[in-house]
């Protein structure tokens, strides 16, 4: 029993070792990376805005059709449904509040973030896993080039701004084509649900679209790029890595949104 | 101005590689195993912090400058050539050649090794393919492009790893004459990382140390 109780104590301390580790391992990858993306001297290297540009265009320019696409979807049911749903209880000034709390502030920022997880997170954490595995990092310290500077920082500030941006379009398209498409099957005006989001819709959630936006992908991000950076030499844990990081980060996300509604819900 | 490349005592687990040095033009062997080789470029590679007393440095000495391991100047001027790690595969061959410059903020030596790209592709044979991404390529590849970037650098020194191991014979001699021809040109000091004193690269080395692993080191007099 006593010693049942020991191996129970150990497995549940080199856990907890191993958890401590690897926070402190992710934070130190981050705040390097942050150090040297916002001394901006990236700005004047052609090699490392080269790189910012090829992910910005992989991840924001080739990611906008599912976005869009997913967004329409996404908006015409949301829309349906809630002006349903107003309707049916005779309210109309609800479809501003719910298309503002439930699409603008949750749906839309997880959704974005779904999506260039399964698109560009796993690409992501292969590319990197297969550069560790080819030996680039050690070519590109032979030429003096800072990995965190060259490869990590350009992915980390692409899938942030990206994923603001594609929150942007997502919510716009939703919401527009979402109401435009229900407006023409449905008994109600495409200008009097346009005033009606408007509204429903306070700065406070404009802002709360804005840290979700940007927060969601960049935790996601750092994620990917933790586990890309720990593949080390063994091209058959590429697979895992890209899995854990994609589930790790979604985990994060789910996480930070629970504890956004806790302090929500306290304040 | 003649430089010369130091470093410091390298203690790897119970390995011990003495502290030595590389002048301009002088051809130096360091003979170790492969694993010993990989770590002791990568602590070249690292940034060496000075202040801390334990800390292993590297370091090129021009005149009166220093230029530390893990800096820019020190990058330009030390030039290197790793088995089989040649290559960004996700950049063309042009761009390889030309990534330390795009990287270093330099823009008159980015434009000087533009305008030679085209003599020193002539050179390796690869003139047609510079566009062409990288990828997966062969080992004579890796090496011919780490060979091009150094000719565009002009380093003081050159360390050098066995690069020609795995090629196929017309490659080997291929390379062979393309890399004796550079050398010439360069007039580069070389520090060569070989797992056998037997290597047959054919250069007529300075010196050779070579590194056991129960921390005992040898040095001869004469290479071959």
């Amino acid at each position: 029993m006593i010693h049942q109780l020991h191996s129970r104590a150990d497995q549940l301390g080199s856990l907890a070792l191993h958890l401590f580790s690897e926070i402190h391992r992710i934070f130190q990858m981050t705040t390097s990376m942050m150090s040297v993306g916002l001394r901006m001297s990236w700005l004047s290297k052609p090699a490392v805005t080269n790189i910012v540009f090829r992910q910005i265009y992989f991840t924001g320019v080739q990611g906008l059709p599912w976005v869009i696409l997913v967004a329409l979807g996404v908006g015409v049911l949301a829309v349906y449904n809630i002006v349903d749903f107003a309707k049916s209880i005779q309210d109309m000034s609800l479809i501003g509040r719910l298309i503002s709390s439930l699409l603008v502030n949750e749906v839309a920022p997880l959704i974005v973030t779904i999506l260039l997880l399964s698109r560009s997170g796993v690409a992501m954490v292969t590319e990197l896993g297969t550069m560790h595995v080819r030996g680039e990092d050690l070519t590109l310290r032979s030429m003096g080039i800072s990995v965190q500077e060259y490869l990590l920082w350009p992915r980390l500030m692409a899938f942030t701004l990206c994923g603001l941006i594609l929150t942007f379009v997502f919510v716009f398209v939703s919401i527009w084509l979402g109401g435009l498409l229900v407006s023409l099957s449905y008994e109600i005006n495409f200008i009097d649900f346009l005033i009606e989001v408007r509204r429903g819709t306070s700065f406070n959630e404009i802002l709360m679209l804005i840290l979700k936006g940007s927060l969601y992908p960049m935790l996601s991000a750092i994620m990917l790029l933790n586990r890309g950076c720990r593949v080390g030499r063994e091209p058959n844990l590429i697979p895992v890595h890209a899995t854990q990081g994609v589930l790790g980060a979604l985990m994060l996300i789910l996480m930070s949104d629970a504890i956004i509604a806790i302090i929500q819900g306290l304040s | 101005m003649n430089s010369i490349l130091f470093w410091h005592e390298l203690h790897l687990g119970h390995t011990l590689i003495p502290s030595s040095q590389v002048k301009h033009g002088e051809f130096v062997r360091l003979v170790m195993n492969y694993p010993c080789q990989y770590a002791f470029m990568q602590h070249m590679f690292s940034p060496c912090d000075e202040s801390s007393a334990n800390s292993w440095c590297m370091w090129l000495q021009t005149g009166a400058d220093r230029h530390m391991s893990g800096s820019r100047e020190f990058s330009m001027s030390v030039g290197s050539m790793i088995r089989h790690r040649g290559l960004i595969a996700n950049l063309s061959l042009r761009e390889n050649l030309l990534l330390p410059f795009l990287y270093h903020e330099d823009q008159q030596r980015l434009e000087q090794a533009t305008d030679e790209l085209t003599n020193v592709a002539g050179i390796l044979g690869i003139t047609t393919a510079l566009d062409e991404k990288a990828g997966e390529r062969t080992t004579f590849t890796h090496a011919l492009i780490s060979l091009g970037r150094c000719l565009l650098i002009k380093p003081a020194i050159i360390v050098a790893q066995e690069v020609h191991i795995g090629m196929p014979p017309e490659h080997l001699e291929q390379f062979k004459d393309i890399s004796m021809h550079a050398l010439q040109r360069l007039g580069s000091g070389l520090l060569y990382l070989t797992a056998s004193p037997d290597e047959g690269s054919g250069l007529n080395y300075a010196r050779t140390l070579t590194v056991a692993s129960n921390k005992q080191s040898m040095q001869s007099g004469k290479g071959e």
